[in-house]
């Protein structure tokens, strides 16, 4: 019962199994962070912002050797079809430890002993696939910030929708699909930092759809290096 | 199973920018400088920023365009605004390091009560400073997760204060502050630069 796609596999949005949404950054868009960025993923809008680093409070978390990073994935009430609760649901307390830890392989923590590093990610409109896109942004702000980082955190997802291995899938094919694997990488390190995986896959289908999501996150990764140098070099082409 | 076995990022050759984590050299043309970290043989960027090549050190250095992220390190001159005065310590909140504005709000500690050079028994004759002056200060220790502060040297100490009884302006009388609204006098350890502005 073939929905999602076509007889020419191509999806309900018109894209081909390897594409990507389209997708937009901007770095610098919040003034009174430290950094900040927004991305459009689709139809995920996200904003980013990081504080920091700065004091440690309550001063018994405070690591003498390295920071601290504080991590917040939210969505507003106005995100989603019907109102959200504004009070933070279980998905975003996990997704905020999954963004934090795909964030901190990044940062050389041990350059900003006793200090905290806040990183905020709002989803102000969601889609499929909005951890990718807060860590994607979120990476983005951290280098905003100036902090010293290893990397950029690039993420993209991977899935599978009636019964083909799929790139980047939206909100529909996330629900009506059989599987979504989302991952973030390093991209020069060539580390994965983050991977999780909702659904069913053979093996073979398995590593196909984590070699096309590791090809969707180099392209992020492009995005994100562009936009960098737009903030900060403004026409001077990398 | 290789996942990046085949990953084909842009080599970077004559590039005179970066982002983080891109390869700007290899450890046998440069050595890694500042804004760089060195992985395995590879030299990277730390940050965005503009690829300095320094010929005389073989080192490669990455400027960042303005970098704002100041920890107070040792050997900093910070101003700050005293939020609490003990007779032995005093807790200052960090607004400027080396005269860049910092709005992390790091707190240092100053001991009041040192070994100053001007010498014990008049530093424990009246206050070293007090709440709200705002106050030079060197970093000189950052041990046990706490920024010590010192003002020991003649243009460090209080560059600002009012007068605690009425809050008035203090006129200088050499070491010493009257406020001109009440008259009252108030001892402080002054920098050589207090009032100027
Ligand atoms: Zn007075």
């Amino acid at each position: 019962m073939s929905k999602l796609l076509n007889s020419k596999n191509r999806r309900l949005d018109g894209r081909k199994l390897d594409e990507l949404r389209p997708i937009k950054m901007k770095v610098g868009v919040i003034d009174n962070a430290n950094g900040s960025a927004y991305i459009e993923f689709g139809r995920n809008k996200v904003m980013a912002a990081v504080y920091g680093p700065k004091d440690v409070h309550p001063k018994h978390m405070m690591k003498t050797e390295s920071a601290i990073l504080k991590c917040r994935y939210h969505m507003t009430p106005f995100s989603t079809g019907r109102r959200k609760n504004p009070a933070p649901s279980r998905r975003e307390t996990e997704i905020s430890k999954i963004i934090s830890e795909a964030l901190e392989p990044a940062i050389v923590m041990t350059d900003y002993p006793r200090t905290a590093i806040h990183v905020y990610v709002e989803i102000l409109q969601s889609d499929g696939g909005s951890r990718c896109a807060g860590v994607t942004a979120a990476s983005l702000a951290l280098a905003d910030a100036g902090i010293n980082m290893r990397d950029l955190t690039s993420g993209c997802a991977a899935g599978k929708i009636d019964g083909k291995v799929a790139l980047d899938l939206d909100e529909v094919e996330d629900m009506e699909g059989d599987a979504d694997l989302p991952m973030a990488i390093l991209p020069n390190l060539e580390k994965v930092t983050l991977l999780q995986l909702d659904g069913d896959f053979s093996h073979k289908e398995f590593i196909e759809a984590l070699k096309l999501a590791k090809k969707g996150c180099l392209k992020v990764y492009e995005m994100q290096r562009n936009a960098l140098n737009d903030k900060y070099f403004g026409n001077e082409k990398a | 199973m290789v996942l990046f076995g085949e990953t084909k990022l842009p080599e970077i050759t004559k590039k005179v920018i970066a982002t983080p984590g891109e390869k700007v050299a290899v450890i046998e043309e440069f050595n890694s400088g500042e804004g760089t970290y060195l992985q395995e043989s590879n030299v990277r960027s730390l940050h965005v920023g503009e690829i300095r090549k320094n010929l005389s050190e073989r080192s490669i250095n990455i400027k960042h365009p303005d970098s704002k992220n100041i920890l107070p390190q040792l050997g900093d001159i910070i101003t700050g605004v005293v939020e609490t005065a003990q007779t032995k310590i005093a807790n200052i909140c960090i607004e400027s390091i080396n005269g860049k504005l910092s709005k992390a709000g790091f707190t240092g500690m100053l001991q009041l009560i040192s070994n100053q050079s001007s010498g014990r028994g008049r530093v424990k004759r009246g206050a070293t400073c007090r709440s709200g002056d705002i106050v030079r200060a060197l970093v000189f220790s950052i041990a046990n997760s706490t920024i010590h502060l010192s003002i020991d040297r003649p243009d460090l100490g209080v560059l600002k204060a009012t007068c605690s009884m009425c809050g008035g302006d203090f006129v200088r009388l050499d070491d010493r502050l009257k406020c001109v609204d009440c008259g009252f006098i108030e001892e402080r350890r002054l920098s050589s630069e207090y009032g100027n502005k």
